[in-house]
């Protein structure tokens, strides 16, 4: 099973006088299973990128073809400039290419940034079984479907009946995932999740992604912080100006010289000692740095 | 809320505080009765100190920061500011030597334009409208926001909006700033930006006592003092190397320890001495010495 | 979403854009009186003469249109916004029509228009509407014209200043002045936070285009929600904020942004004024004076 984008391009604001491009060219195929990061400057086009993937923003030219076990569905693909819905919400959109949009958003399920700015309903388990319910779930299924999220998550019954208004932030955000998760995605992508958590927060954020993803959904995760790109992540895709400029393992990204120059983004921790020491003539062997235990072991190897 | 105290108390009734900008003796504060947010809290801040105040989210920080302020009032307890007692009444008063910078850079732009907002804080001052603008330059350079000053916050960054606020509360002139998390929803270039920023007024102006919520524990090592709290209680109090230097008590509480610390531990027994080491620069040199 | 009723600021330098706001303001309040008078001379009640204003009406409202039509092309206000502006108001026009029509007034046959189905459409039908049209059009062209060359902080401005002798009748002027212009700095950002919350929602299988009476009114609410909960969470930092920064209501306080008054504006005052003389003398004396007056001219 895998989601891929062929040549897909993005123009802000299209046919008007601030018409700008956002995304150029783009290729890039996501296999079941992956934990993939995309990093880049604020402004580099990954918000943009990951609402391709559901169809919430829809390209100015590209292809998005959805692959199956047996069938391959192309969901869109668009040849050239269409003409243009002045509505940018592309919930509006109403192209006569653009099939099982809806379907598209059921298997790509889409967590942005402060989540729990999303929830509305009375209860948590309404509010989370919300999502089920619009793709067609009866009320009984949707809650089963609800109940499971909000388990997985970390949320017990105690939790089912309360107002989602009255939650702690770290929880409330958990409801707001359980909401997405409850619908069962394949693919779920989260957009700086973690943002404005405390580290602790953030640490149980991602052992609940890592749970996730061991379930076998797939997990694209847009994000700043590179320690948790290493540790989280089996692959990396750098997005520099529109453009993606490298895919790759965090480890070869981050020992490659070539990345040092972009200074926007931080390497983690031990590499960044790790090249700081080679600087200073000391014969580090950055291949064999991993981790602050490898770094350790490096420096105790060329100092005696 | 706001109680009213019984007691009343006048200036000289208390121990001479004439050293330290910020004062707590016994504080205590809870919006709900059983849970309380802050519990006998005790510290004195030193004029001209860079504090960190650290902690996990739901620990009170915040709410601390608001009663520095007096924004909120304390239900038991003393605060001194300055030397002087904070009250209901004192609180306005005392409130013009304080600055704060709040989380959320959208939430805090008061003006239309980056020039407006700045001039917020000099209409409340009441300066008068031909020294408005000079004055507006002059702090719009110091946070480097100079070729933006028509600009309207939603073509700002979430950076240059912080730097902005920072400019709209450093020309009020105070003597203590408080960042309330100002970096947490930054990126991090935009965190860069803003601490080095906070070092450069540090250094024009020593006197400048800058109290920083943060959960950045590298920037919290730079400080001169770090306060660690925790469920509404101070959990540590001390320099940043003799906090960090307890890294198993503050695991306790999940609380990271610097990088450098980590991996000066993770070197023990090696032939260089680097128990001492207070920085990464300084691990660097004596590793490489 | 984006396109709001009345024009946006456009950011040129023409010689309206630079009239002090408050003259384009009085300028504003005096043509719409203009536009809505009723011409005809109190208190005539013969038909030759209400024929007469009917047609002196439509002159007038001619030579308003013209001078705001001078106005707009020297303000270089596009004429694409006025029919924005005026899409939302065709279903109101329609309204009037029906109204007028349905009135019954048993027309005679001379006043009668054209007859559809059994239904006599007259000519006082078609002109009230007309009439009411023409007017609409006239009232968002003028205020396209202020809207589009002065900057919402400005007409706030103007606004606070010309209500200021509301003050002493214990209306508090300043603080309307710092909520409008509060609501105008937060607009777009409460745009954005639509738009981000209609995308989440979009997620989550909402459609807000399609569905029942019943879903829709739950996708509208899944909007209105979040976005109310955020609008809180955004007015409590805020009034943190400018209580932090030394704002208190009460207290006197400076301004920055000074409204400068040049000769010009004391010209375009006199002329506003002279307007507005020639508007009441036509409704005091009548209809045959101001013809007279333009055979003269």
């Amino acid at each position: 099973m895998s989601i891929t984008l062929k040549k897909v391009s993005y123009y802000y604001n299209q046919k008007t006088p601030s018409q700008r491009q956002v995304l150029k060219d783009i290729d890039l195929n996501i296999q079941k299973g992956e934990f993939i990061a995309l990093i880049g400057e604020t402004g580099s086009g990954k918000s943009t990128l990951v609402q391709q993937l559901n169809g919430l923003l829809i390209p100015s030219f590209g292809k998005l073809t959805f692959e199956d076990d047996q069938t391959k569905t192309v969901i869109y693909d668009i040849q050239r400039e269409p003409s243009y819905d002045k509505k940018l919400n592309p919930v509006f959109y109403k192209d006569k290419k653009i099939k099982n949009i809806k379907e598209l958003r059921k298997r790509v399920g889409m967590v942005f940034q402060f989540p729990e700015y999303q929830l509305f309903e009375t209860n948590v388990l309404t509010d989370v079984s919300y999502g089920p319910k619009n793709f067609g779930l009866k009320k009984e299924e949707a809650e089963e479907k609800a109940k499971q999220a909000l388990e997985l998550v970390g949320l017990d019954s105690s939790y089912f009946k309360r107002s989602p208004f009255e939650l702690s932030g770290g929880e409330k955000r958990k409801v707001a995932i359980a909401g997405i998760i409850a619908m069962n995605p394949d693919y779920l992508v989260l957009d700086e999740p973690t943002a404005g958590l405390d580290p602790v927060g953030e640490k149980n954020m991602m052992e609940l992604f890592k749970k996730i993803s061991d379930t076998g959904t797939t997990i694209i995760l847009v994000t700043h912080n590179m320690d948790i790109v290493m540790e989280y992540c089996n692959k990396v895709c750098v997005v520099e100006d529109g453009r993606i400029s490298s895919i790759s393992t965090p480890l070869e990204l981050f020992q490659n010289d070539s990345f040092v120059k972009l200074s926007s983004i931080d390497a983690p921790y031990f590499i960044k000692v790790a090249r700081e020491l080679i600087n200073h003539n000391l014969p580090i062997d950055i291949k064999k740095v991993k981790s602050i235990k490898t770094l350790a072991d490096e420096i105790r190897r060329v100092i005696k | 809320m706001q109680k009213k105290k019984n007691e009343v108390k006048t200036t000289n009734d208390h121990p001479d505080y004439s050293k330290y900008a910020v004062v707590f003796d016994n504080v205590s504060f809870f919006y709900n009765e059983n849970t309380p947010t802050l519990k006998n809290i005790s510290f004195k801040i030193e004029k001209g100190q860079y504090v960190a105040l650290i902690g996990h989210n739901g620990s009170g920080k915040s709410t601390l920061a608001r009663l520095i302020i007096g924004i909120l009032i304390q239900l038991s307890g003393d605060i001194y500011i300055n030397n002087e007692l904070m009250t209901d009444d004192t609180a306005i008063e005392l409130r013009k030597k304080i600055g704060i910078v709040f989380q959320n850079p959208d939430n805090q732009f008061i003006g239309s334009t980056v020039r407006d907002d700045i001039a917020f804080s000099l209409e409340n001052m009441c300066v008068k409208s031909e020294l408005m603008e000079d004055l507006i330059k002059e702090y719009a350079a110091k946070v480097n926001m100079l070729d933006f000053l028509d600009s309207e916050p939603s073509n700002l960054s979430g950076g240059q909006k912080q730097r902005v606020a920072i400019a709209g509360t450093l020309i009020r002139n105070p003597d203590i700033l408080i960042l309330d998390e100002a970096t947490a929803m930054l990126d991090p270039k935009g965190k860069r930006e803003i601490f080095n920023l906070i070092h450069k007024m540090k250094d024009e102006n020593p006197n400048l006592t800058v109290i920083s919520i943060t959960h950045e524990i590298d920037e919290a090592y730079r400080a001169d003092k770090i306060i660690v709290l925790n469920d509404g209680e101070i959990f540590m109090e001390g320099t940043p190397s003799e906090v960090f230097s307890h890294p198993d008590e503050l695991s306790k509480i999940s609380l990271d320890i610097p990088f450098f610390s980590k991996l000066s531990m993770e070197l023990k027994g090696i032939s260089k001495d680097v128990s001492n080491v207070k920085s990464m620069e300084d691990l660097i040199k004596v590793l490489c010495q | 979403m984006k396109s709001v009723i009345f024009g946006r600021y456009s950011n040129y330098n023409t010689p309206i854009h630079r009239i002090d706001p408050r003259v384009k303001i009085i300028g504003m309040i005096v043509f719409m009186v203009a536009i809505f008078l009723p011409l005809t001379k109190v208190g005539s009640t013969s038909q030759y003469e209400i024929n007469m204003s009917t047609a002196t009406n439509f002159i007038i409202l001619g030579i308003i249109f013209l001078i705001q039509l001078i106005l707009m092309l020297i303000g270089r206000i596009s004429f694409i916004s006025i029919f924005k502006s005026m899409k939302t108001m065709w279903f109101f026009l329609f309204l009037i029509f029906l109204l007028n029509i349905l009135i019954p007034t048993n027309p005679t046959a001379e006043q009668t228009a054209f007859n559809l189905g059994t239904l006599a459409i007259s000519y006082s039908a078609i002109f009230s509407t007309a009439y009411v049209f023409v007017r609409l059009v006239l009232v968002v062209m003028i205020t396209s014209v202020v809207t589009s060359t002065t900057k919402p902080m400005e007409l706030t401005f103007g606004i606070e200043w010309l209500l200021y002798p509301l003050k002493f009748v214990k209306i508090p002027v300043h603080e309307i002045g710092m909520i409008i212009s509060l609501a105008l700095r937060y607009i777009p950002t409460l745009m954005e936070e639509s738009e981000r919350i209609m995308k989440s929602q979009a997620s989550r299988g909402v459609d807000f285009k399609n569905g029942k009476f019943k879903e829709k009114f739950k996708s509208i609410t899944s909007l209105i929600v979040p976005l109310f909960m955020s609008s809180f969470i955004k007015a409590s930092d805020l009034a943190d904020t400018m209580e932090a920064r030394g704002y208190d209501p009460k207290a006197k306080r400076t301004r920055y942004r000074m409204l400068s008054w040049r000769w010009v504006d004391t010209l375009w005052l006199i002329v506003i004024a002279i307007f507005l003389g020639l508007i009441i003398a036509q409704c005091v004396i009548g209809t045959n004076y101001m013809l007279l007056l333009m055979n003269i001219i």
